[in-house]
């Protein structure tokens, strides 16, 4: 029997409770989320990079405060440099040397569809595709774990105006297994984004700019036929001046929800039981 | 004078042999180098140039200084004269801009050089009947400096063409290495220079002097240096007038990337009626990191 499971190799769908504050309201709107995703995830021969593809991810806020976020297609991954990219030899006291490992890697993502509504006003935003450097502040062993940093450039497609702009992201992210069975997932980012070439209008700043918190905790609780299901633990927030007439205040939210995945293989490096 | 003397004393003092103790160990058993020669390699700096203007000129403020030349150092016995010495240390190719528009200047040198020759025993023969041998406690020493460009264009529309500079100059520390030294002597210069309009021709037939004082640690991590030459320039048919400039550069290594090394390098300027195309007055200083790459 399986009693590891890969959650970076599933497909998934879940659903929670997800509230969401209004500093401008003053008040908590109740909401409900619908999550979908494929995410794959494989090493190459070598086991120096590991590749990951998410496909067809979305999330869907019901109810007030409503927004959807979907993403058809995400490819990223995680190199593991054999030598050293610098040697830094500092001569402030004794003479030391340090290896600089740049573990840099990559990031793209196409055809993301944001959409959000406040206050009656609704912004929309597609991007059309980014393509992005990532740098592994810290990854483990198996390249499975990283905290990372990435920024570039899109091109994006602002669907309520039918125009293009040139959205310029900055994000810290990581993505942790804790423990060797995959059981627990500890996920976070910060990203801050820019909108370049996007017009002013009445209400709205030239060039908007949005900044997303968020942490991110799940643990898989029972398996029903080698297929897990997870309970799901997340706080976020979010700053942005991009919807029109809205006051730009941070708003907060907080989930907790049931997420089923499907496929979940055994971990590369974790053990298979074969009886209790 | 002294007190560059003390500071080589002190600076040589706290060298370590540049030998095995050239390489420090790493706990893996390998080696890396931790001795370097700042009178080497390609050279390029970045760096914060501060121009506050003293008497007269035009500018003033803090501004991007880059800069970049080829560096050359060596010593060899003489192949003719056994027992002789000679240092060479040559600049090619040195180019000093300051890109921004505030204090747009640009200055490029083709070539300098200076050559030094050192005996155990130096003299002077008198070719008398019977030859006559007199102590000359120097060792001579030549400084060349061909084809400069100055271009301030925060100034004006002027240029500076330093056609050709020489001096021939003596050195009383007459070390056995080319890291520490102290010449000076009369110089000669021609420089052309122009408002725009017209061309300036200024000469100085050896009624000028140049002073040049190297210090710097066996391991390369300290490096001193003051250059000056100052004098009297003729301008055919307008009379002779006096000028002169120098530098004071203080180095420090301060880390290496790829076992290139970078140095912290500090340096003031200052010059007497000759910095750029309108011969200025002006005090000047910077402050940069230099790297000389491919030792």
């Amino acid at each position: 029997m399986q009693f590891n499971f890969d959650l970076n190799r599933r497909v998934y769908l879940g659903g929670a409770w997800a509230p969401v504050y209004s500093a401008a309201d003053r008040s908590f709107l109740n909401r409900y989320r619908a999550d979908v995703g494929v995410e794959i995830e494989f090493p190459d021969d070598a086991r120096d990079t590991l590749f990951r593809i998410h496909l067809l991810e979305g999330e869907f806020f019901l109810g007030s405060g409503n927004a959807t976020t979907f993403s058809v297609f995400r490819y990223d991954w995680s190199h593991l440099r054999r030598s050293p990219i610098a040697r830094i030899t500092t001569f402030i006291g004794k003479p030391a040397r340090f290896d600089l490992d740049i573990n840099l890697a990559g990031y793209l993502e196409a055809l993301r569809f944001d959409t959000i509504g406040r206050g009656g006003v609704t912004e929309s935003q597609l991007l059309l595709g980014t393509a992005q450097p990532t740098f592994d502040l810290w990854h483990s062993r198996d390249l499975v774990s990283y905290i990372r940093v990435r920024a570039g450039p899109g091109l994006g497609l602002d669907t309520e105006r039918e125009q293009v702009n040139l959205p310029v992201q900055a994000a810290i992210e990581g993505d942790l297994t804790l423990d060797q069975d995959g059981f627990h997932h500890l996920r976070f980012g910060a990203e801050g984004e820019k909108l370049f070439f996007a017009p002013s209008g009445p209400l709205r700043p030239k060039d908007p700019q949005r900044l997303r918190l968020r942490l991110e905790y799940e643990v898989i609780f029972i398996a029903i036929n080698d297929q897990p299901l997870s309970l799901v633990i997340d706080g976020r927030g979010s700053w942005r001046d991009d919807i029109a007439g809205v006051p730009t205040t941070w708003e907060w939210s907080a989930g907790a929800g049931l997420r089923f995945s499907l496929w979940a293989p055994a971990r590369r490096n974790a053990p298979f039981l074969d009886h209790l | 004078m002294l007190a560059f003397a003390l500071l080589s004393a002190i600076l040589l003092s706290s060298a370590p042999a540049a030998t095995d103790d050239c390489l420090a160990p790493q706990e893996d058993g390998s080696t890396f180098p931790i001795c370097f020669d700042p009178g080497r390699g390609l050279e390029l700096g970045a760096g914060a140039a501060w121009t506050p203007r003293t008497t007269t000129g035009a500018g003033e403020g803090v501004t991007l200084e880059l800069r970049a030349a080829i560096l050359l150092r060596s010593g060899r016995e003489s192949h003719s004269k056994r027992g002789s010495l000679w240092f060479f240390e040559q600049r090619l190719l040195t180019v000093v801009a300051q890109p921004f528009p505030v204090l747009q200047d640009f200055e490029l040198t083709a070539y300098e050089g200076t050559f030094r020759r050192h005996l155990r025993e130096g003299f002077i023969l008198v070719p008398a009947a019977r030859p006559l041998r007199l102590p000359f406690p120097f060792d001579v020493a030549l400084h060349a400096q061909v084809g400069t460009v100055e271009r301030r264009v925060f100034d004006g529309p002027g240029v500076r063409i330093g056609v050709g500079s020489a001096a021939l100059m003596i050195d009383p520390i007459r070390s056995t290495s080319g890291r520490l030294r102290l010449s000076f002597g009369p110089a000669m210069r021609y420089d052309l220079r122009t408002d725009g309009t017209v061309w300036v021709h200024e000469i100085s037939p050896f009624t000028g002097a140049r002073l040049e004082a190297v210090a710097e640690t066996d391991d390369g991590w300290w490096a001193a240096r003051i250059e000056g030459e100052g004098g009297w320039s003729a301008i055919p048919g307008q009379g002779a007038f006096l000028h002169g400039r120098a530098v004071a550069r203080l180095e420090r290594l301060v880390l290496a990337v790829n076992d290139q090394p970078v140095w912290i390098q500090a340096e003031v300027r200052a010059a007497y009626r000759d910095a750029g195309p309108y011969r200025r007055t002006e005090l000047s200083g910077s402050l940069a990191l230099v790297m000389r790459a491919f030792q």
